[in-house]
């Protein structure tokens, strides 16, 4: 199956689409994990690999890039509606 | 090993053998101008500064184009000042004679006015180019060699291809003893824990916190709650969230090696290996220091495309991924997105030095031909 993502650092809860990714298709070069985009994922945006809780860091170059502002499930597309920058 | 480059009488290797015209302050510009008009080969290099502004500019303007005088790609230097400005050519040229170059300055209000400063300009400028012809290039090492780190309009694959290669590059440099600058303070914030643990001594780990610290204070102040989203729109529909994410990937241009000095914007490092310069992020303001600076050659990556170059440096353009590098081949030397088709990171990276050898040696990358010569020299405060 032809690639779809990268997982910058194996640390990572996201992995980047290097091209559109559809809801329901299959992301792949994330290390072999089974996973299924819930929405679509737009190309070189961010699709989360895991499940992230409320105000847990997320993690790309295998350090903190912010937070999540509300529950992400592994499949979600990640962007500024649930991400922050800063700690509450 | 090493390159055939130019040696100058200061020790130092230029990959260029340029006579740069240059305006000491924004109203000499229209005779730089006419010059450069007459004589294509020089580098007319005009700006919009050298008076009316406060102490901290002109020291920096003062420092900025004396060190771009003194960058070992310019072998001869004629400086066109008005008379009444605040940063006088004859003043500038006295910095840059500690180089040994060739330095000659006209005062337009000395040669009474446009049209004879730009005719005895042109016979200055002739002369300069027949003596520089007479150079010839000379074995010189990579531990002569500055490279100065760029990224502009980025994307989300900027810090996963683009970035990554450079940082392959600039750990080859470390390694053969040569230099190379990492800028852009704005692309730094967020990451102050992660550089402050590599640097050399804890002394430049907390001189390097300080300055980005800082440089976050000034940015909250300047920008308030919008602090976070210190990136172009342009950044954030390309996938980009905040500035610590494109931080991280914007840091990755440096590579892996520790930081062994932080310098202020325009000041030629003293120490060889991985050198933190205060720049803005702004792409030309920091491409201007990192020159002062003394980079002969200036790597650039870019996601969305930037067709920037530099007068005096080549700049080698890096695209991150293979749409844009088709979109705007034109204006792209390498396509980083081959890493995401199966190419590793250790071929691209042998390729990208092999590249930077040429370009040393005198091949023209896209933005050099293309004669995108752009500069902005940075500024803290307000005009008077």
């Amino acid at each position: 199956m032809e690639t779809n993502a990268v997982l910058v650092n194996p640390r990572d809860n996201i992995a980047v689409a290097i091209r559109e990714i559809k809801a329901g298709e299959t992301v792949t070069g994330i290390g072999g994990r089974e996973l299924r985009a819930n929405e679509d994922i737009m190309r070189n945006h961010k699709v989360a690999v895991a499940e992230v809780s409320e105000n847990e860091p997320v993690l790309k170059y295998g350090e903190k890039i912010g937070f999540a502002s509300k529950p992400i499930r592994a499949g979600d597309w990640v962007h500024s509606h649930n991400l922050k920058w800063e700690e509450d | 090993m090493g390159f055939q480059g130019y040696k100058r009488p200061d020790g130092k290797c230029g990959v260029r053998n340029h006579v740069m015209v240059l305006a000491s302050v924004s109203c000499a510009n229209g005779v730089v101008n006419a010059i450069g008009r007459e004589l294509p080969e020089v580098k007319a290099v005009t700006h919009p500064e050298g008076c009316g502004r406060g102490l901290a500019d002109v020291e920096i303007t003062g420092r900025t184009v004396a060190g771009l005088c003194k960058n070992p790609n310019v072998a001869s230097i004629l400086i066109v000042g008005l008379g009444c400005e605040f940063m006088k050519a004859p003043q500038l040229a006295e910095q840059v004679q500690a180089s040994g170059k060739p330095v000659e300055t006209l005062v337009i209000q000395e040669q009474g006015g446009t049209k004879k400063t730009t005719a005895r300009g042109i016979e200055i400028a002739r002369s300069m180019l027949a003596e520089a012809a007479s150079v010839e290039r000379a074995d010189c090492g990579w531990d002569k060699l500055v490279l100065g780190l760029e990224c502009g309009g980025s994307d989300a694959l900027s810090g996963v291809t683009a970035n990554p290669l450079v940082g392959a590059a600039a750990d080859w440099l470390v390694a053969q003893g040569g230099t190379v600058i990492l800028s852009e303070t704005t692309e730094m914030i967020g990451t102050e824990e992660v550089l402050k643990k590599r640097a050399a001594t804890p002394e430049i780990g907390e001189k390097l916190y300080g300055m980005i610290k800082h440089h976050t204070a000034f940015v909250k102040e300047a920008l308030g709650p919008f602090a976070g989203m210190v990136i172009s729109p342009g950044n954030i529909e390309g996938g980009l969230t905040n500035i610590t994410e494109k931080s991280l990937g914007c840091i990755i241009k440096g590579g892996t090696t520790p930081v062994v000095e932080v310098v202020d914007y325009g000041v030629e490092p003293s120490a060889s290996g991985l050198v933190l310069m205060d720049t803005p992020g702004s792409d030309i303001f920091s491409l201007t220091g990192m020159a002062a600076g003394g980079a002969q050659i200036l790597l650039f990556t870019t996601g969305r495309g930037s067709p920037v170059g530099f007068p005096i440096a080549p700049v080698v353009k890096i695209a991150s991924n293979s749409e844009l590098f088709n979109m705007m081949e034109d204006d792209m030397d390498v396509n980083a997105g081959r890493l995401l088709e199966g190419v590793s990171i250790g071929d691209a990276g042998d390729e990208l030095v092999a590249l930077i050898k040429r370009v040393a040696e005198g091949e023209r990358p896209k933005a050099e031909a293309n004669l995108q010569d752009c500069l902005s020299i940075h500024t803290v405060g307000p005009a008077f």
